[in-house]
């Protein structure tokens, strides 16, 4: 493959893309079977367990990670960080898909995906905080496009549209760090209307700070993972500016999380205590959430301070993919492992094949349309038309 | 819903409590309103030491609804002897709890007065009615399945099966039938006298005459007085709510109350953090332009000094050129003397020369 | 290679994630325990360790008794003339070190001889187990009520004797004491027989045994001796007396002959006057009839619940402390008292056979009726002297007629038809005569029933109620809606038509327990159409 987009050379039988291509033909197969079948057809959800894996994984998970878009943004233009200019378009880029794929997997879940539009524009329930979710979620995605498209319109050659769409920036940024607050907090708050369901440790009425909070570490954690993989697989569309900023991105980021979750940590104690839940840690569901909160958050949470502290790559990157798999599993907690566990062993829900397949399959379409995408436009380099350094040019 | 509950804060005090996230367990945060349910709502008390477990019920609800029809007649009570639950065409089921004596419980919509299932549809597809009853929309309906997490007694169902227009189904306490002044399908064919309708107050006053009347016979708990906020549909029971299978744990906390926290942090976030940002921003935006301004004055300074030191190169090159220039003037004068001398030789000495 | 460990990883997480079997998901899916058997003793000296550090022991005595083989005396003391039921002692408090010593060395012993044994030095928690409540919730174990039938049954026994002339056929002073507080001990005195809880009360106090210790050191010590006679005798383990449900097993006198200690056959009670020197009584005077409510109580104590002495000695008309401040009116009325005569009578009516009609009826009904069948002499004219007082009350017992008045038969309908709703069913036919007669046989099988139902109308209120007793009742419909469909109730109290007719006939036939007739087949009453 070479960066003018001839395919002459292109092998198509890479293992990748027939990884990929099994992935997606079976997404295909399981599409048909929902919208012929019913979701019944391919879930294992039931009355008594009408969330599991799409709402818990795709959904929660999906905006979650997310999370890095407002956080690199909002540290480059409210906080002017330069230094991780670099790393925005990534990570705006990764928002965006992930919002969209977060639609998109929706449109798989509920009953009538056709009507996702109605509590926007046909009857706003405003008393439920779904609904809260939605309209933040769609304006989101929009300000994500918007500020996604200069590095289309770059691509495509359009200057006029894109020098306006520049002068949006600050705007649509902290457009998009309100929205975001609101919506990260909002999908916690959504379990709070449920607390004979969810296990005493995890509810609390501090849910929606949990997610809040949890969601920057789970953005940044997220923008330093996937630029480890993005050097792996797609060094050769970088440019030097981002080869040089890359280690210092990681470093700052890591040493963000770790004051970040420090203090998620801290919060989550005063949560215990507020409602006096300290008996609870000794009991079964006791040992897991101290595997959430210990294994899953103090220990990257001291990996990221000692990467950082070491200067150590390694360290921060392999305590970035621990925290994503932490966010990954509290979310996880929230909506299915710790939700409905007064039910008895065989009234439980465990995510059937299709349903993992289906979330497998709209993971690996985000990971081609980034591929697709990041091979093509500039996003993990500069236009050499926008360069910073060329005269007379600001970059976005 | 009848009931307000985002009412925006035009507090500053609340707005003072600054953090994003509103203020955890008020539930005022979002509305001071009490909601005590519609005035003569309609109501149905359930008596469950009446109960005989006939299904009469569930064969009036499957005939008023036009259900399906269940893959054994309502007269086999085999069914009994596993514990059913609603679903997508079953409004009601009753249950067999064994105790000494078999006790049968029934279960459907409890048409709380203040519903989880509508404060959390983001389309208002289910509404509580000034009847009583808690209706289902389904033009409205997106099938997001929220309702049924929502709902703390576990009733709503769904349509799995139905590919592309899923209905969430609940019991609907009959609300055509209340309309036309007629009594719940299940009450109507309730042969034991374990099915009361009336309203609900007069219905929470029979209760609790019963109660007084029988103490040894009731548990002194009305259910569904209190549970979530209260409930449209009221239990009696002789054995302990959870001994039959409800749950006595949930509190007496509304739907509506337990999320206004969150809710009223929304125009916290909205009117506060577009303000800090910006201050944020413009704070950077400082920084960034001191460090400007110092930039160019250090850039002026080093331009000075470095013209100054090339001033002084400059001087002492040209104290050196003069000097150069200096000594090769006297030598050439020199040197143009001597050969003046020897053209033009001194008498007495070329004499020498030769 | 580091790819690899990477994969690895992932997969391993994605394990976790996916299959591990949530920890306290099945938290609420409790099984019941198996039933703790009787012969569990609780060994638990508080005393002996501040802070209570380890749990206390369950002895199962059964299981010791057996290895043993029956030989009592391996761990009780023998005091003359029996065997002390305490551990390796006979008076003083139990030690800890007693229980190790004795314990953990014979086990030890056990152990050397290649025996079977329980746990040895250093096995502290397998005799230390949890905390359990005694009794334990499951538990088989069940207090023994030494009722009237056991009583005779030991009363006539050839082999207790009176120990002071083992050929007197009295024999109560083989088991019946007194403490006497000028002598400073035990005497046994003819006449002042009470029942053991009297003194020994459930824990041991002013040096008077437990109830436990003591009935272990009468009941249990002379069984033994006379099993170690070769003689039938009443049993010495624990499940022979405290097995749940064991006084089933055994036998029974019916209609045991009176006790002999001198009581009354008839009692005159009243409620005082209004002051000294009154002519009349408060109001009509009760003549109780002792010697019948004796052949119905179980034993003395379900109504002299302290003492043998008359209610009123403790429980006078104004209170006193000695009667707990409880009036003679209050020992007498309360509704849920089993020692008062109104809460036993209440308690009554809940049985099977007078259920049907009395369990809609909320509790007892003080009506006039009521009331005159036990203050039942009218004449108010204060008696001082006790003498008379008997007189007059074994009169008035002799004379009580057994008059009872009858309903003809020709004034109860045979059958009733019930079609006035019938809509997917046939008109029930209804066997009235048939129900009345059941009733009627119940109540004539009952004193108690006798007494208040002197008139057989009342048995037509049971079913026809709400309304005064008369030979032709109002119709059920006259009340009770019919409603038809989309006709909402008169009142959440007054069901309507169809629900009154199966709470009536259902409830009565649940209430009685007459299960020819389950409540969920239709058409044992009425045909489908």
């Amino acid at each position: 493959m070479t960066d003018n987009g001839t395919h002459a050379d292109r092998k198509w039988w890479t293992p990748f893309n027939v990884i990929v291509g099994i992935i997606l033909a079976a997404g295909a197969v399981l599409t048909v079977m929902r919208f012929t079948q019913g979701i019944g057809a391919v879930t294992n959800l039931d009355n008594n367990n009408a969330w599991g894996l799409w709402i818990g994984f795709d959904l929660l998970c999906g905006v979650a990670l997310a999370a890095g878009g407002y956080v690199t943004s909002a540290a480059c233009y409210i906080f002017g960080l330069k230094r991780y200019h670099s790393a925005v378009r990534p990570a705006i880029l990764t928002a965006f898909l992930g919002y969209a794929l977060v639609v998109l997997a929706l449109h798989y879940d509920v009953g009538r995906p056709w009507r996702l539009p109605y509590p926007i524009f046909v009857s706003q329930g405003t008393s439920s905080l779904l609904f809260e979710v939605g309209l933040c979620v769609f304006l989101y995605l929009t300000v994500l496009f918007i500020e996604f498209t200069p590095a289309a319109f770059e691509w495509l050659g359009l200057k006029k549209i894109r020098a306006l769409v520049v002068k949006l920036t600050l705007i649509l940024t902290i457009f998009g760090v309100v929205l975001s607050t609101l919506h990260q907090s909002s999908l916690g708050a959504l379990f709070m209307i449920a607390p004979s369901k969810l296990h005493p440790l995890w509810y609390s009425s501090y849910l929606p700070v949990y997610f809040f909070i949890s969601s920057m570490f789970a953005g940044m954690s997220m923008v330093i993972f996937e630029s480890t993989l993005a050097h792996r697989y797609l060094s050769r569309h970088m440019d030097d500016v981002h080869h040089q900023e890359a280690p210092g991105v990681a470093l700052g980021f890591a040493k963000a999380a770790a004051f970040v979750m420090a203090g998620y940590l801290g919060i989550k104690l005063i949560g215990i205590a507020i409602d006096d839940h300290w008996r609870l840690l000794a009991t079964g569901w006791g040992m897991w959430y101290l595997v959430e909160v210990i294994g899953f958050v103090a220990f990257p949470a001291f990996l990221f301070a000692m990467g950082v502290r070491e200067k150590n790559l390694k360290f921060v990157r392999w305590a970035a993919a621990w925290t994503v798999l932490g966010i990954v599993l509290n979310r996880l907690n929230i909506s299915v492992i710790a939700f409905n566990y007064h039910l008895p062993s065989h009234e439980r829900y465990v995510p059937s094949l299709m349903e993992i397949g289906t979330s497998v399959f709209i993971v690996t379409l985000g990971i081609v349309i980034y591929r697709f995408i990041t091979t093509r436009m500039p996003v993990l380099h500069e236009h050499p038309d926008y360069s910073a350094h060329s005269p007379g040019q600001k970059s976005i | 819903m009848g009931i307000s509950r985002r009412k925006f804060i035009g507090c500053l005090g609340a707005l003072a409590l600054g953090p994003a996230m509103g203020i955890p367990g008020t539930a005022q945060g979002a509305s001071n309103k009490e909601f005590a349910g519609w005035p003569d709502s309609q109501s149905v008390l359930h008596d469950i030491t009446k109960c005989i477990g006939c299904r009469k019920c569930e064969s009036a609800c499957h005939r008023v609804n036009h259900l399906p029809d269940p893959e054994t007649s309502f007269e086999d009570l085999q069914v009994l002897d596993q514990k059913r639950r609603t679903d997508a065409d079953v409004f009601t089921v009753v249950n067999r709890v064994d105790n000494s004596l078999p006790v049968f419980v029934k279960t459907q919509c409890n048409h709380c007065l203040e519903p989880a299932c509508a404060s959390a549809c983001f389309v208002k597809a289910l509404k509580k009615t000034p009847e009583g009853a808690v209706v289902y929309n389904e033009k409205l309906c997106v099938g997001c399945r929220y309702c049924m997490v929502a709902c703390p007694f576990n009733i709503p169902a769904y349509e799995y099966h139905k590919a592309l227009a899923p209905r969430v189904t609940k019991c609907t306490m009959c609300h055509p039938r209340i309309l036309e002044g007629k009594r719940p399908g299940c009450v109507e064919d309730c042969p034991a006298g374990a099915l009361i309708s009336g309203t609900r107050d007069e219905l929470l006053a029979y209760a609790w005459d019963r109660i007084r009347t029988y103490p040894e016979r009731y548990v002194s708990h009305v259910y569904g007085e209190h549970e979530m906020g209260g409930t449209s549909w009221l239990y009696l029971s002789g054995l302990h709510f959870s001994q039959v299978g409800m749950r006595e744990d949930l509190g007496t906390k509304s739907a509506p109350e337990l999320t206004a926290g969150p809710l009223s942090a929304v125009p916290i976030v909205v009117g506060l953090w577009p303000v800090l940002l910006t201050g944020v921003y413009a704070i950077s935006k400082r920084k960034e332009k001191i460090a400007e301004l110092e930039k160019q004055a250090a850039v002026t300074e080093a331009v000075d000094q470095s013209k100054k030191e090339a001033q002084a190169r400059m001087e002492t090159l040209r104290k050196k050129w003069d000097q150069e220039k200096q000594s090769a003037i006297n030598f050439e004068v020199k040197k143009a003397l001597e050969d003046a001398a020897a053209k033009d030789p001194e008498p007495g000495q070329s004499k020498e020369d030769e | 290679m580091a790819k690899r460990i990477a994969c690895l990883w992932i997969v391993a997480a994605g394990v976790i994630f996916f299959l591990f079997p949530f920890p306290g998901q099945t938290a609420f899916e409790k099984e019941a325990g198996p039933a703790v058997p009787p012969d569990r003793i609780m060994i638990n000296l508080p005393q002996e360790s501040e802070g209570n550090e380890m749990p206390p022991v369950a002895f199962m005595h059964a299981r010791h008794n057996e290895s043993v083989e029956g030989d009592c005396t391996r761990c009780h003391v023998e005091k003359d003339p029996a065997v002390v039921f305490k551990f390796q002692r006979t008076d003083q408090p139990a030690s800890m070190d007693l229980y190790h010593d004795n314990c953990i060395v014979c086990h030890e012993q056990q152990k050397d001889a290649g025996q079977p044994a329980g746990p040895t030095t250093a096995q502290c928690r397998s005799c230390h187990g949890a905390v359990v409540p005694d009794p334990a919730p499951g538990t088989q174990w069940e207090k023994i009520d030494f009722d009237r039938s056991l009583h005779y049954i030991h009363e006539v026994s050839d082999h207790i004797g009176s120990p002071d002339n083992p050929s007197d056929p009295d024999n109560c002073n083989a088991c019946h004491h007194r403490y006497d507080e000028v002598q400073q001990r035990i005497v046994t005195e003819r006449g002042t027989e009470s029942a053991c809880i009297y003194c020994h009360k459930e824990v041991e106090a002013d040096g008077v045994r437990s109830i436990r210790d003591a009935s272990h050191d009468a009941c249990v010590a002379c069984h033994l001796t006379q099993k170690n006679q070769e003689v039938k005798a009443g049993p010495v383990e624990c499940y022979g007396c405290h097995r749940a449900g064991v006084r089933a097993e055994m036998p029974v006198v019916p209609d045991a002959p009176r006790m002999k200690r001198n009581q009354p056959d008839a009692v005159f009670m009243t409620g005082g006057t209004t002051g000294e020197g009154q002519a009349v009584y408060r109001m009509s005077p009760v003549v109780f009839d002792h010697k019948q409510h004796e052949t119905a109580a179980a034993s003395c104590r379900v109504c002299h619940h302290e003492s043998l002495e008359s209610c009123s000695q403790c429980h006078t008309p104004a209170g006193d402390e000695k009667g707990g401040f409880v009036r003679l009116e209050q020992a007498m009325h309360a509704q849920t008292e089993s020692a008062s005569c109104v809460g036993c009578h209440a308690q009554e009516t809940r049985k099977t056979d007078c259920a049907g009609c009395h369990d809609v009826m909320p509790r007892p009904r003080m009506t006039e009726n009521a009331c005159q069948v036990c203050h039942n002499d009218p004449d108010r004219t204060v008696v001082h002297d006790p003498e008379m007082q008997q007189i007059r009350a074994d009169t008035f017992v002799s004379a009580a007629s057994d008059e009872y008045r009858p309903v003809m038969p020709k004034d109860i309908p045979e059958t009733v038809t019930i079609g006035v709703l019938s809509d997917t069913y046939q008109p029930s036919r209804f066997p009235h005569r048939k129900v009345m007669d059941g009733i009627a046989r119940r109540v004539e099988d009952s004193d108690l029933a006798n007494t208040f139902h002197k008139n057989q109308q009342t048995l037509c209120m049971g079913c026809h109620h709400n309304s005064p007793s008369s030979l032709t009742p109002p119709d059920c419909a006259a009340c009770h809606a019919v409603a038809g469909d989309g006709m909402p109730t008169s009142a959440p109290g007054i069901p309507d038509l169809k629900t009154a007719y199966h709470g009536q006939c259902m409830g009565c036939h649940d209430k009685m327990e007459i299960a020819a007739v389950p409540s969920t087949d239709c058409q044992i009453c009425h045909e489908k159409k």
